[in-house]
């Protein structure tokens, strides 16, 4: 049983599950649409707004759709006690852990494909912005919250204030990375300032978090 | 000392040992220094009332639950090693398999996380001992009590564990399931696994259970054909006495000789902490 195996099982049957009850992504894509249509009647859509507030704005909306998936990496796995049966198996923590991160990252990912053309479209986006710095920041910041939040989703997996206790958990510790996301963003919408600064701290982010994750699998894994 | 084997064989490990087994959940004892052991091939029925610590013992030996103190040691490979946990299968009131996915879906990932090479003939073979190869292809939703028992039970047995664990697996089963399920049981048992049931309908397995060990209130009040480990007074006596409190005042009935499985008197008292005297 290889590490690559068994990550790719887990993230192939969480996307199957999804494909299924479709529990998450209709209720990721609900929540996002809403941020960003609301913020559209709120706002007058005009450029200059875009490019003060826009970074903001369109991470507001992931996050809340990036909420949805992270509460249900874990809680997936409710239904008949199923993370039972991956304890008492002798199977890597670590690679079935990172078939969550993974099939989280996936799921941000595709609502986030779906959000962000229509952001451009409701905020009259500015032709100016740098489209492949936005999604590349998309990137590393999906990744950064999915290994974040799932690790935090097996934390709070048996609370009984699972949905409350996710974010109370997970946003203090990304403070970091919020940060460098949105400011990122900023820089690529409107083409003033540097960004690589922010893509070199969310890289950091990413890799420190995905590690440590990963080595303390087996303790969020076995907490009782 | 080396226990007789189904086919004549001698077998120094056995198939479960624990050993003073305690479990708090904060404050309260679920489970109290239980130590016994069960030899490969053999049946033991773990009896005792609601709360009295069955499914508690049953989830640290298949280890979805860590003792707090005390050790298990499965095929003589010690909790929660991996070696430990690839021998050993639990059978509970939950399936652990999804609902949304089909039969075969669910046993296909269980044979990624035991890392089966040859997981198809795995699973085929896994049913055919369950009885289960028409459920394959179903939802486990759609799957009635007895159906779903025994996908379940094809879950269990997909790693060809050496050591079976059952908690009430005879619960909301009509009687045609109970009769398929004490059949595939036999089976079971008659290829060397070792099993051990817990139950409150007893009788359906009394006659074929080899050792019995009975806890209440997370205590080993009695014990019957455990090797080195017999009692001397009736079960009934144990549990009159611990129900009551009499036994810690010391005002239980005077001890009277219980017959084991295999008609002995055995005289040995056991504490009310289940720890031989």
């Amino acid at each position: 049983m290889s590490f690559v195996s068994l990550t790719l099982e887990t993230v192939k049957r969480d996307l199957r599950l999804e494909l299924r009850t479709r529990e998450a992504m209709s209720a990721m894509l609900f929540y996002a649409l809403l941020v960003i249509v609301i913020f559209s009647f709120a706002f007058e859509a005009e450029a200059s707004l875009t490019t003060r507030v826009g970074g903001g704005l369109l991470w507001v909306a992931f996050l809340f759709a990036g909420m949805v998936a992270l509460d249900r990496a874990l809680g997936r796995e409710q239904p008949d006690n199923c993370l039972a049966g991956v304890r008492m198996s002798p199977a890597s923590r670590s690679a079935f852990l990172a078939g969550k991160f993974a099939s989280s990252f996936l799921m941000m990912a595709v609502t986030e494909a779906i959000l962000l053309p229509l952001f451009a479209v409701l905020f009259n986006a500015p032709p100016t912005a740098h489209w492949g710095g936005i999604v590349g920041t998309a990137v590393l910041g999906t990744w950064a919250l999915a290994t974040n939040g799932t690790y935090f989703s097996a934390m709070s997996n048996y609370a009984r204030q699972r949905s409350l206790l996710l974010p109370l958990l997970l946003l203090p510790v990304s403070v970091p990375a919020v940060i460098a996301m949105v400011q990122a963003t900023q820089v690529y919408l409107t083409g003033e300032g540097v960004a690589h600064y922010w893509l070199k701290l969310l890289f950091g982010f990413d890799v420190i978090y995905t590690v440590l994750g990963l080595l303390l699998a087996d303790l969020v894994l076995e907490a009782e | 000392m080396p226990a007789e084997l189904p086919g004549g064989g001698r077998e120094a490990t056995p198939a479960l040992q624990c050993r003073q087994v305690s479990r708090f959940f904060g404050s309260f004892p679920a489970l109290r220094n239980v130590s016994f052991r069960l030899e490969r091939g053999r049946m033991l029925a773990l009896l005792g009332s609601n709360g009295a610590g069955k499914s508690t013992l049953l989830r640290i030996i298949a280890g979805a639950l860590r003792p707090t103190y005390g050790t298990v040691s499965i095929a003589g490979v010690e909790l929660p090693g991996e070696g430990a946990k690839r021998q050993v299968g639990l059978l509970s009131h939950e399936s652990f398999l999804h609902p949304a996915l089909s039969v075969a879906e669910n046993l296909a990932y269980y044979g990624q996380l035991y890392g089966i090479d040859d997981a198809p003939a795995a699973i085929a073979a896994a049913a055919e001992r369950a009885g289960a190869q028409h459920l394959l292809k179903l939802r486990v939703a759609e799957l009635s009590q007895g159906m779903r028992q025994k996908a379940a039970l094809t879950r269990t047995l997909l790693h060809r564990p050496s050591l079976l664990l059952l908690d009430e697996p005879f619960a909301s089963l009509d009687r045609a399931s109970v009769a398929s399920l004490l059949e595939s049981l036999r089976q079971l048992r008659a290829d060397g696994i070792a099993l051990m049931i817990s139950t409150h309908t007893e009788h359906l397995i009394e006659s074929w259970a080899d050792q019995f060990l009975h806890l209440e209130r997370g205590m080993a009040i009695s014990r019957q054909g455990i090797e080195g480990e017999a009692e001397g007074r009736r079960l009934d006596d144990h549990v009159a006495a611990a129900v009551t409190g009499r036994e810690a005042a010391g005002g239980g009935r005077a001890s009277q000789p219980a017959l084991n499985q295999r008609g002995e008197s055995a005289n040995q008292g056991v504490d009310p902490r289940g720890v031989r005297r």
